[in-house]
């Protein structure tokens, strides 16, 4: 591991720097307090303490709507996969503990079974700069496990008043860390693990009752408690918004369109969410899951359960806090999860 | 094969639609390409009376729109209605909640019963109400690239499918924030996406032109309404306006 402390006065031009290497994407401000990641074209647009963003950094891989997968032609019967890896590398600056590790969980199951070559190769060329946060009353990675700032990061930068700590964790970090003006040794080791501790940790998060590790078995034992259908089941609006904008929900449709030639057309993914009435219907109508209790619970034990079960401990909910802020109904992993906790002690 | 020949009606409704279709300006040109237009009447004078395809746009209310669009029907083989006002009824159902006869006399005042022009039905009806409708392009007005995307597929030969999901999704698609958690009343959750959720694109909540989704969540709409500070009585006002022809504000 290489580390160097960047002047906030030269951190703009290594950005500049960057933006040769690479495309560089970051968190902007759209409007007060609503932040996005988008293309940097000036450093000074960067918003390097933003909370969190309202799509996570998923939609650099997958994106939401209209990603080509394939064009055909029905005459000659040729198709053309749609092009997977960007010509330019893909630089993520700006990434929090959580949405890295959202990253990392996609990862396990893109890679899975029938590998997703189109993610896989945007993956492949993407650089990842982490940052220390700025979190909020929804923030809850602290709570599930998922707040390493080291992990998967190329770079990590603590902000530690006029300079950033930067600390670079594999070759191409490397390579890009030499490109900033930095100085070296300026801060004592235990300065640097004092500020390290508040670089991912969340104070002021939701309660959160239960230990991670107890929720597959919580899940279990909580299967029939009456919240599900009276309270959770019942508020769901089945708007979607909680999964489109989770880090680790990856469900998608697949559609085609044929042009006006009726020769043409192309094969289209976008986003699709376990939260709707037609997610699980098949030809004649048949829905599996057929009530929003049913669906809720879906998404609860997904994070939580099959997913953490099957690729051997990690919650799959990574504590962004996300879907708690922007449902319209106010229903929250924390108040979920305490509301099964609670439910499963009183049973006894 | 032959171009299909279409034509375009309408009944009552401001005629946006129809100029939604004309503002598809690049790809009209394709779509001429492929049919022969024999009747519209915003775009071309020649009238035919020979067509496969017809677009309605339009809310049936007197007795002589019903003769009429009778007379579409057994004409044509496919049947679209085009827009909210031939799909749902719209905006003009909103005369459902009123007397007849005092909803005449606010608009009309003296002239009210002046000849068998302002003779009508009792309700507004929706083209679907009087005849078998094949196709609805929902929305006030249309969105014109779902209007280019059905008559390609109709073309084709395929049965067009519309969205089964709400605005909502769309609105993160395009990375909204939600204006509810701004204040603001939107219709989104329990509305038809398909509309690229272009209101609040710009900030502006859905009032739910497109009508309702599959089986809304009136429930859990209702309870983050209530939440939002609105009474039942605003709730069932702001439904009324796009979804009158619904069970839900009955
Ligand atoms: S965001 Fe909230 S209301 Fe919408 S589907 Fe998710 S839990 Fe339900
Ligand atoms: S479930 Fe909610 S809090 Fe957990 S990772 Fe997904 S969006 Fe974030
Ligand atoms: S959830 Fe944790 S890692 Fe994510 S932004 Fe909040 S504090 Fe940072
Ligand atoms: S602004 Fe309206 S459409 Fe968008 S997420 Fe909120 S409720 Fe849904
Ligand atoms: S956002 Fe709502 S009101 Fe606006 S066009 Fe779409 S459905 Fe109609």
């Amino acid at each position: 591991m290489k580390k160097g402390v960047i002047g906030k006065k030269d951190f703009n031009s290594w950005v500049e720097t960057l933006k040769k290497e690479g495309e560089v994407f970051g968190p902007k401000e759209r409007t007060d307090q609503c932040w996005f990641f988008d293309r940097v074209n000036n450093p000074a647009e960067l918003r390097l303490d933003y909370t969190s963003t309202i799509l996570p950094p998923k939609k650099f891989f997958v994106p939401p709507r209209n990603e080509l997968l394939l064009e055909f032609n029905l005459k000659s019967g040729e198709g053309k996969a749609g092009k997977a890896a960007p010509d330019r590398e893909l630089i993520l600056l700006g990434i929090h503990g959580c949405d890295m590790q959202g990253l990392l969980r996609l990862d396990l199951c893109w890679k899975e079974g029938n590998p997703d070559s189109t993610y896989l190769a945007k993956r492949a060329k993407s650089t990842v700069i982490g940052v220390s946060c700025n979190p909020d009353e929804y923030c809850f990675c602290t709570k599930v496990e998922s707040n390493d700032f080291r992990q998967g990061f190329d770079i990590f930068l603590s902000d530690i008043g006029q300079s950033w700590l930067a600390e670079a964790f594999t070759e191409k970090g490397e390579k890009l860390l030499a490109l900033a003006k930095t100085t070296e040794g300026t801060l004592l080791d235990d300065e640097i693990a004092y500020k390290a501790k508040a670089r991912c940790a969340t104070t002021k998060g939701p309660e959160f009752l239960p230990k991670v590790v107890e929720l597959p078995l919580l899940c279990i034992d909580g299967e029939d408690l009456p919240f599900w259908k009276e309270d959770v089941g019942q508020r769901c609006l089945a708007c979607g918004t909680c999964t489109n904008v989770c880090p680790t929900c990856y469900c998608f449709d697949v559609e085609e369109e044929v042009d006006l030639n009726l020769t043409t057309g192309r094969r289209l993914r976008r986003w699709d969410s376990c939260q709707l009435e037609g997610f699980t219907e098949v030809a004649g109508g048949e829905k599996f899951m057929r009530d929003q209790p049913g669906r809720q619970k879906h998404r609860f034990y997904r994070k939580f359960r099959w997913l953490t079960t099957k690729y051997g401990g990690s919650a799959f909910c990574v504590g962004c806090g996300r879907c708690g802020r922007q449902c319209t109904a106010e229903i929250s992993i924390p108040e979920t999860a305490n509301k099964l906790f609670l439910g499963v002690k009183a049973k006894g | 094969m032959a171009k299909p020949k279409v034509a375009f009606f309408d009944f009552s409704c401001c005629e946006g639609c129809q100029l939604m279709v004309l503002n598809c300006e690049p790809e009209l040109l394709d779509i001429v390409g492929a049919i022969d237009i024999v009747n519209f009447r915003e775009a071309i004078s020649d009238r035919g009376e020979d067509y496969d395809i017809a677009f309605i746009e339009g809310s049936i209310i007197t007795p002589h729109d019903v003769e009429r669009i009778k007379k579409i029907r057994a004409q044509a083989k496919v049947l679209v209605a085009l827009g909210a006002c031939a799909h749902t009824g719209g905006l003009n159902k909103l005369r459902n909640f009123q007397d007849t006869e005092e909803a005449k006399q606010t608009v009309y005042g003296k002239d009210a019963n002046a000849g068998p022009f302002f003779e009508v039905l009792s309700k507004v009806l929706s083209i679907g109400e009087v005849v078998k409708v094949d196709l609805a392009i929902p929305g006030c007005p249309i969105n014109r690239f779902e209007f280019i995307s059905v008559v390609k597929q109709v073309l084709a030969g395929v049965t067009p499918t519309l969205p089964n999901y709400p605005v909502c999704v769309e609105c993160k698609y395009n990375e909204n924030e939600c204006l509810m958690s701004k204040g603001a009343i939107c219709l989104g959750p329990i509305t038809l996406a398909g509309c690229d959720s272009r209101c609040t694109n710009s900030q502006w909540p859905c009032t739910g032109c497109r009508g309702l989704v599959q089986n809304p969540h009136l429930e859990a709409d209702q309870i983050t309404l209530i939440k939002a500070g609105l009474t039942v009585q605003d709730i069932l006002r702001r439904y009324r306006l796009f979804y009158g022809y619904s069970e839900v504000v009955k």
